[in-house]
């Protein structure tokens, strides 16, 4: 029986490597994706099997530290048995001022789970204000807070600090935040002023120099650049705006904040920019199980360690 | 222990044999891992694939929108609309904008995955823009458009196609591309 454990832990590390390195695959598997998979659900399962099996065989000759061993297993492959099915989980793009409610289809397609027994949550979440602080030279992000105002059906809105760090929990809720960008609003209007077309695009146009691009019905390309340090003379913010035509270059200039482009028939400006945020959501009923095995095979292992020690002295 | 080397060893076995064997064109895609593929076959391909795209291009426009060759064409659906958006404008003037292309030189090729690559070109199109009925230029002159784009590809079976391209000056320093924009 253990040669058959063993055999299923090393296929269970090497299946994980495999993918996670996309060996055979055009690109890696994540974690999360890799972990529901039929060959890692159905080799924990064969080794709560074989292990139970082997507890009811040699029931009256396990000692306490076995039994131990046995209950974090079965809580830990239940745990993922529980999430396969109960888990929801989603990322979502959010820029300040933006309302974002968890039961609607939202979430960024590749980001989301939902198990078969799943249930959205039922929660709105609005970005009131998102601060970031920067590395010296402002290309990475170091930390992120995120004001944010919850909104759950009868009960009063909360408000609530995220930050880059570990997700909260509320009620049976994770919500968490991640990565940073900017979401210029665009304003496009007709030779004679008018206004056609107004909105917020969430574009990575961060760490300075990225750069990003959007399209509206027309078939131009607005590729945008947003340095909000300003030049190298230190001047104010603005943006590097090219605009192109299929193969053609219509125009390519650098532009400040609210100031338009004529272009063709004609005129765009940015006339705001604002932060985004990546808000993760996760609901797992699995965590029930797989948390509090976590925390003993610590605690196994903590002591494992203490009774080694005392032998050898 | 001899027991335990057979487990662990029949453990890997099994591993590597459901994820070779759950994947589409495994072998390619563990020949690409390890960099044991024909480049130079990889490099005609693309090659091929962006001469046929800018010949397909150029007609499109220069026929003033015939669809003989958009079967052909390597290329996404969103840059098929895009060009085919632009002929429309130019015929609602009675305008037909025709590309000339000159000069085509490939400044680099990388692949980033199995079934992607991304290369640079720079190009330089003679662009003059006529009269729909009689093809007369109703331009001063013609415009000299010497641009570098960025093509991103995919290989669909055994066919590469421009999935997007990006066009900048020739001066223009060429940034990364966004994570999550492929």
């Amino acid at each position: 029986m253990s040669f058959l454990r063993f055999l299923i832990i090393i296929f269970c590390v090497t299946y994980y490597f495999v993918e996670r390195v996309g060996l055979f695959d055009v690109s890696p598997i994540p974690p999360s994706a890799l972990l529901f998979s039929i060959p890692m659900l159905s080799a924990s399962f064969l080794f709560l099997i074989i292990t139970l099996l082997s507890a009811i065989r040699n029931f009256t000759t396990i000692k306490a530290g076995g039994w131990f061993l046995i209950l974090i297993v079965v809580l830990l492959i239940s745990g993922l048995w529980v999430s396969y099915f109960t888990r929801f989980s989603g990322e979502v793009v959010l820029t300040e001022g933006q309302t974002i409610y968890g039961g609607h289809n939202i979430y960024v397609a590749n980001t989301l789970y939902h198990g078969k027994f799943a249930v959205h949550p039922d929660i709105g979440i609005t970005l009131e204000k998102l601060e970031a602080s920067f590395s010296a030279d402002g290309t990475d992000v170091l930390d992120l807070k995120g004001d944010v105002t919850l909104i759950q059906a009868s009960k009063p809105q909360k408000k609530i600090v995220l930050t880059s760090g570990l997700p909260k929990l509320f009620d049976d809720t994770w919500i968490g935040i991640r990565d940073f960008g900017y979401s210029p609003r665009y304003v496009l209007k007709s030779k004679d002023g008018s206004v056609l077309d107004s909105a917020f695009m969430f574009l990575k146009l961060f760490p300075p120099g990225s750069e990003d691009s959007f399209r509206l019905l027309s078939p131009h390309t607005y590729y945008l650049q947003y340095h909000p340090s300003g030049g190298d003379d230190g001047d104010e913010s603005y943006f590097s705006f090219r605009i192109t035509r299929n193969k053609d270059i219509v125009i390519s200039k650098r532009v400040a904040l609210k100031e338009e482009i004529s272009f063709e028939n004609s005129r765009i400006s940015i006339d705001e920019i604002r932060k985004w945020t990546v808000v993760s959501i996760t609901r797992d009923r699995g965590a029930f199980f797989y948390v509090p095995a976590l925390i003993l095979s610590c605690i196994y292992l903590i002591s494992k360690v203490f009774i080694i020690a005392r032998k050898i002295k | 222990m001899k027991k335990y080397l057979i487990s662990g060893a029949a453990g890997i076995l099994l591993a590597l044999c459901i994820s070779f064997f759950s994947h589409e064109h495994s072998l390619k895609n563990f020949a690409y891992f390890i960099g044991a593929y024909d480049h130079e076959m990889f490099v005609q391909e693309i090659e091929q694939t962006l001469k046929l795209f800018n010949r397909n291009f150029a007609s499109f426009f220069n026929t003033g929108g015939s669809l003989a060759g958009l079967n052909e064409f390597p290329a996404a659906n969103m840059i098929k609309r895009r060009i085919f958006q632009e002929i429309d404008d130019w015929r609602k003037n009675n305008q037909i904008i025709v590309y000339d292309r000159d000069v085509f030189e490939l400044e680099s090729i990388d692949r980033t995955s199995p079934v992607s690559a991304v290369a640079i070109a720079r190009e330089v199109w003679f662009m003059t823009i006529q009269d729909r009925g009689t093809r007369k230029s109703i331009m001063s002159g013609v415009k000299a458009n010497s641009i570098r784009v960025r093509y991103r590809m995919r290989k669909e079976g055994d066919t590469w196609r421009v999935t997007e391209y990006e066009v900048f000056g020739v001066e223009d320093t060429i940034p990364v591309i966004p994570k999550g924009r492929v």
